[in-house]
């Protein structure tokens, strides 16, 4: 097996992702740039170098070994130039305490395996299995086809979490391997859809639609975001789209509660000029949208 | 059913507990059993032990008062008042004296000092348990141990146990009900006929079995008492409480002289065996055995007959665990200050498996929970034998429990317990009958010995390795042996040797003493009335504390405190002093000497190295080694009686109360906090790959040879909510028990912000319960050490 791959974050006991314990395996790298984004470390392909102030001992040893002078002293901790950085780790590696750490890195299929083989018991027992998210799993599409090949070898149970934007060809590479896939909805409306995460959903919803057709098991998530889809209209266009034109049960849509956790992150891969702050829905109104979701 | 809103329809526990809880604030503690048994004593200079063991009692139990509450159901009591505590001077009274000046008390006695306390208490100077063994070991002996001990070190617990009851042992309560105490007292007799009085062997079992005599009658009279006030209140009494008293009466009248004839009775009995033993001798921690299967023969027969409804044996239940929940610990009632909650372990085991190795659950283990459920009242805990073909709904029913948040039931491993049992010696049918004795050990009901822990603080000893045997907390006095000072230490592996050679000598110095303790305790202060419910105490006429078990193994044990922090301190300065080299040898102990006060540097470089409970090799090996390496040298060490010693960690408060003597360590914990919790639990906060990797973890440690381990897992209420969260959760304890090795796990299902609110609004949360070890407690009861340390637990969502 030499497929190599980037991923940025393997989760154990993952329970949000799929039936039972799962473990999610976390790619870098996504083409479509979401404002409320979870991982925004992850968007690039490149690595992001992600910087926890609390840790730094003020040691320097990241500034001697940048060979682009990206961080520089300053009253005795390091600020970093993030203009110039490429994304080498070497700062990371010099690091005695991980207060510098790169998102994401290189690894091969047998490293992420033998990781996820760690719970192996626990999938087993709950009915669990392997979810791979991202990122964008589908911007590494031989990386992925040949980990869930590897799993599926194991009689592991596989899932691919996706935002759908990627050429059908990639699909069709990993859909012998996936059990299941959970299919990110944003917007219906394509204009608004551009607006917020920079793509057209065009492309989306016809890979939805052709996947929908081979009969392979999906379910449609949509994430609400305050004020951008969390209201009537869009759930009902929701389900019109998912029902009428996938011809699938509104029994497959899950709506997920805004989660706040993202925003920290921004700050830390120094964006923070670009961190939403929202508030979660209420109990009440995710209710509301629910209900509307099922009334017919 | 399960009451889900207690407010709305409180249960009859419930309404009971909310009558009585308050007095727990204000009620005075007693002298009414010490001044009993004074005068008993008085009365009876020069006789056996055993004998004036026996007339003590029945002194106390012909004269205690009594009372019956308002709607109760079972009666007997731990004190002579509701919530009141009750004083063991027979144990220990120096203390008292001690304590009399208002001033500079420790102990809040109300307005019960007076000449005649003075003077009870002087009665016991060279007669308490606790004189008697300082004079054995002498005065310079002495000395010694308090420099080990809680008042000098803190390496381990040198008077604890000489002044409290030891237990944490299962009797076999099923021998009351069944023969009734008559039944025992024939099985006496039989003995005596039997016996020709030759030496001085044959005369002590003489005098044992004459007293236990003496006892068993008294069981019987204290039981009339209650007969003869139920009789009396029946007289005034009306409608159905007047049908509840009267039947109350009936019950009392008849057991535990007889054998019980049905649920109730069998109920009744097995309280009485319980609370006949507290005015004995105290005996902490009595627990009951696997109450869902002695019980059920009378439970299913009653419930087919028609003579009682499944409600009614609930309500039973109910009233039986008001009344556990109404115990008193002495010292922690009277001390002025919060103590680490009041600990009580009497353990009530549920399901398993049967001697044939099928599922034991059945309808009255689903009852017991009800009643838990319904009476939400802290004791007795309850305890679930987990095996892999266990009832389904049982355990969603126990997931149910678990998430009001009471901190039980716990949850304990037949696959390992069983293998444990069986490789000291139990047969196959005897270990499959296992339950938990105190919090988490594995007994044999009625088969094993008391339990006598030897309480040691591996951190504190390996903080004096690190300072060539001195303690740096006590004016850098010499404690231990000089193994060298840390920069004398080239290697991790020296290091290492150091840290094990101070283990040996401790451990040695701890188990002599404890062997004295043990042996003096059970000539003068012998656990008499209990030895009947145990094999072979009548057949040896030896007691349960000293020679009398059938199996003399597990009686002495170590309770180590803090191994975690040491393997996390080791992994430390294996990672970052002796293969990194970030810091010297001498830098890291001015740092700790600082408590990390201006050494910001090093304590994040502390922080950073790698630490048990992540599923990471380099720390939980060294916790799996440390472990392995106690179970070794404890089990190479002889106890009293033919037993050998154990390895038992389960911190109970313990992890609290010796943090409190430890300076920092190289983990990165700060002086004087609490250390991490019960055996296998990361140190508080540590653990950050979720609970499968702490599983992990804790499932390198080899537990199978473990008398028994105990795991903390804290989760978020909002997590364990829906039936499929509940499914996580029993996942996780399947892999656990089944494939990882594992043999306890227990959970609080509450957040943090409740808990500080909790800390900071003590009245608004009088009946909120927290899992401390093997024990849960009220939280507004416990000191700040203990409430800080269960705050600071990781929170783990499903």
């Amino acid at each position: 097996m030499t497929e190599r791959g980037r991923i940025f974050n393997i989760q154990r006991f993952s329970t949000h992702d799929g039936p039972g314990i799962r473990t999610t395996v976390f790619f870098q790298g996504c083409p479509v740039k979401c404002f409320w984004c979870q991982n925004p470390e992850s968007q690039p392909i490149n690595f992001v170098l992600m910087f926890n102030e609390d840790n730094c001992i003020g040691c320097g040893n990241c500034v001697s070994q940048c060979p682009l002078s990206v961080p520089q002293m300053d009253e005795g901790f390091p600020k970093f130039d993030r203009e110039k950085c490429c994304g080498c780790g070497k700062c990371a590696q010099f690091c005695p305490v991980e207060a510098l750490k790169l998102s994401g890195y290189e690894t091969s299929v047998e490293e992420v395996y033998k990781e996820i083989m760690k719970d192996y018991l626990q999938y087993t027992n709950s009915g669990g299995g392997v979810t791979l998210s991202g990122g964008e799993v589908m911007l590494q599409p031989d990386f992925a086809a040949a980990l869930l090949k590897k799993c599926k070898e194991s009689g592991l149970h596989t899932i691919i979490e996706t935002c759908g934007f990627a050429p059908w060809a990639a699909f069709e590479k990993v859909i012998p391997y996936t059990d299941e896939f959970y299919w990110d909805i944003k917007k219906v409306d394509s204009f608004l859809h551009r607006q917020a995460t920079g793509v057209n959903n065009e492309l989306i919803l016809s890979n939805a639609e052709k996947l929908s057709k081979t009969g392979k098991n999906m379910r449609f998530r949509m994430p609400l975001i305050p004020g951008f889809n969390d209201n009537e209209d869009d759930i009902c266009a929701l389900r019109t789209l998912v029902c009428e034109r996938f011809g699938r049960d509104v029994e497959c849509i899950d709506l997920l509660r805004y989660n706040s956790l993202g925003e920290i992150k921004f700050q830390r891969i120094g964006r923070s000029n670009e961190a939403p702050s929202m508030q979660p829905q209420t109990d009440e109104q995710i209710e509301h949208l629910n209900m509307l979701l099922y009334s017919k | 059913m399960i009451v889900s809103d207690p407010k709305e329809a409180r249960s009859r526990g419930k309404r009971i507990w909310d009558s009585l809880r308050d007095r727990r604030d204000t009620e005075p503690v007693s002298f009414e059993r010490a001044y009993l048994v004074t005068e008993s004593y008085q009365a009876t200079e020069g006789l056996p032990v055993p004998i004036r063991r026996a007339r003590a009692l029945e002194h106390v139990l012909t004269n205690i008062p009594i009372w019956i509450d308002d709607e109760q159901l079972i009666v007997g009591d731990f004190g002579s008042r509701p919530m009141a505590a009750e004083c063991f001077p027979d144990l220990a009274a120096g203390w008292i004296l001690e304590n009399l000046d208002e001033s500079t008390s420790l102990y809040n006695f109300g307005d019960q000092i007076n000449d005649r306390l003075i003077e009870m208490s002087k009665y016991w100077e060279n007669k308490s348990a606790k004189d008697v063994f300082y004079r054995y070991i002498g005065e310079e002996e002495e000395a010694k141990l308090k420099e080990y001990s809680e008042l000098g070190s803190w390496i381990f617990a040198a008077s604890t146990e000489v002044q409290t009851g030891k237990g944490w042992n299962v009797a076999d309560f099923e021998r009351g009900i069944k023969h009734g105490y008559s039944g025992l007292i024939a099985q006496c007799d039989e003995e005596l006929k039997n016996l020709r009085v030759l030496d001085l062997e044959s005369m002590r079992k003489e005098n044992f079995l004459n007293g236990l005599k003496i006892a068993l009658q008294a069981g019987i009279k204290y039981s009339k008492r209650y007969a003869a006030l139920a009789a009396e209140k029946a007289e005034t009494a009306e409608g159905q409480r007047k049908e509840e008293l009267l039947k109350i009466a009936e019950v009392c009248n008849h057991i535990p002289e007889f054998p019980a004839r049905n649920f109730n009775e069998a109920l009744q009995c097995m309280h009485f065996t319980h609370i006949i033993t507290f005015w004995d001798t105290m005996f902490s921690g009595l627990s009951f055995g696997r109450v869902d299967q002695f019980l059920y023969p009378y439970y299913k027969k009653d419930v087919e007959a028609g003579t009682m409804t499944r409600e009614t044996a609930v309500e039973l239940l109910e009233c039986f665990r008001v009344k556990q929940s109404s115990k008193r610990n002495f010292f922690n009632a009277a001390a002025k200050k919060a103590l680490s909650g009041e600990v009580h372990l009497h353990n009530c085991t549920l399901g398993g498996v049967t001697a044939e190795g099928r599922d034991a659950v059945n309808e009255l283990s689903f009852v017991w929970l009800d009643a838990a459920a319904n009476a939400q009242v802290a004791h007795p805990t309850l305890s679930i034998r987990w095996h892999p073909r266990i009832n389904h709904d049982f355990l969603m029913r126990a997931m149910e429990v678990c998430k009001l948040g009471l901190g039980f039931p716990a949850w304990f491993g037949d696959p390992g317990a069983i293998q444990y049992l069986l490789a000291r010696g139990a047969t196959l049918e005897e270990a499959r009958d296992y339950a938990m004795g105190g919090c988490v050990l594995h007994t044999l009901p009625g088969k094993t010995a008391s339990t006598f822990p030897s309480v040691m603080n591996i951190a504190k000893i390996f903080e004096v390795t690190l300072h060539n045997g001195r303690d740096p907390l006590r004016g850098n006095k010499q404690i231990g042996l000089k193994t060298g000072e840390l920069h004398d230490h080239k290697t991790y592996e020296d290091l290492y040797e150091a840290f094990k050679a101070q283990l040996c000598h401790f451990t040695g110095i701890s188990t002599a003493h404890l062997n004295r303790v043990r042996i003096v305790r059970s000539e003068v202060f012998p656990e008499l009335f209990v030895s009947a419910f145990f094999d072979d105490c009548i057949k040896k006429g030896e007691n349960i504390m000293g020679a009398g078990a059938k199996y003399p193994i597990n009686a002495q044990y170590l309770l180590s405190v803090g191994v975690v922090d040491v393997a996390d301190s080791l992994a430390a300065l294996k990672y970052c002093m002796y293969e990194r080299k970030l810091f010297e040898p001498d830098e890291l102990i001015a740092a700790l000497n600082a408590d990390f006060e201006g050494y910001d540097r090093i304590l994040k470089i502390l922080k950073s190295a790698p630490k048990y409970g992540n599923d990471n090799d380099y720390a939980d090996d060294i916790a799996a080694e440390i472990y392995s390496f106690l179970v070794k040298r404890m089990t190479s060490l002889e106890g009293a009686y033919g037993c050998h010693y154990e390895e038992a960690p389960h911190s109970l408060s313990w992890h609290g109360t010796t943090g409190m003597k430890t300076g920092a360590l190289p983990s990165g914990r700060h002086a004087h906090v609490a250390l991490a919790d019960g055996a296998v639990s990361p140190c508080q906060g540590s653990d950050k790959n979720g609970p499968t990797a702490v599983l992990n973890s804790a499932g390198k440690v080899d537990q199978t040879p473990i008398f028994g381990t105990l795991f903390n897992m804290k989760i978020l209420p909002s997590s364990l909510k829906t039936p499929e969260d509940s499914m996580k959760l029993l996942s996780l304890i399947r892999t656990y028990f089944n494939d990882c090795g594992g043999k306890q796990i227990q959970f609080n299902v509450v957040d943090r912000e409740t808990l500080l609110d909790a800390q900071a609004h003590p009245e608004k949360y009088r009946n909120l319960i927290v899992r401390v070890s093997g024990y849960s407690a009220l939280f507004v009861e416990l000191n700040k050490t203990i409430q800080d340390e269960v705050i600071m637990r990781t929170e783990n969502s499903l």
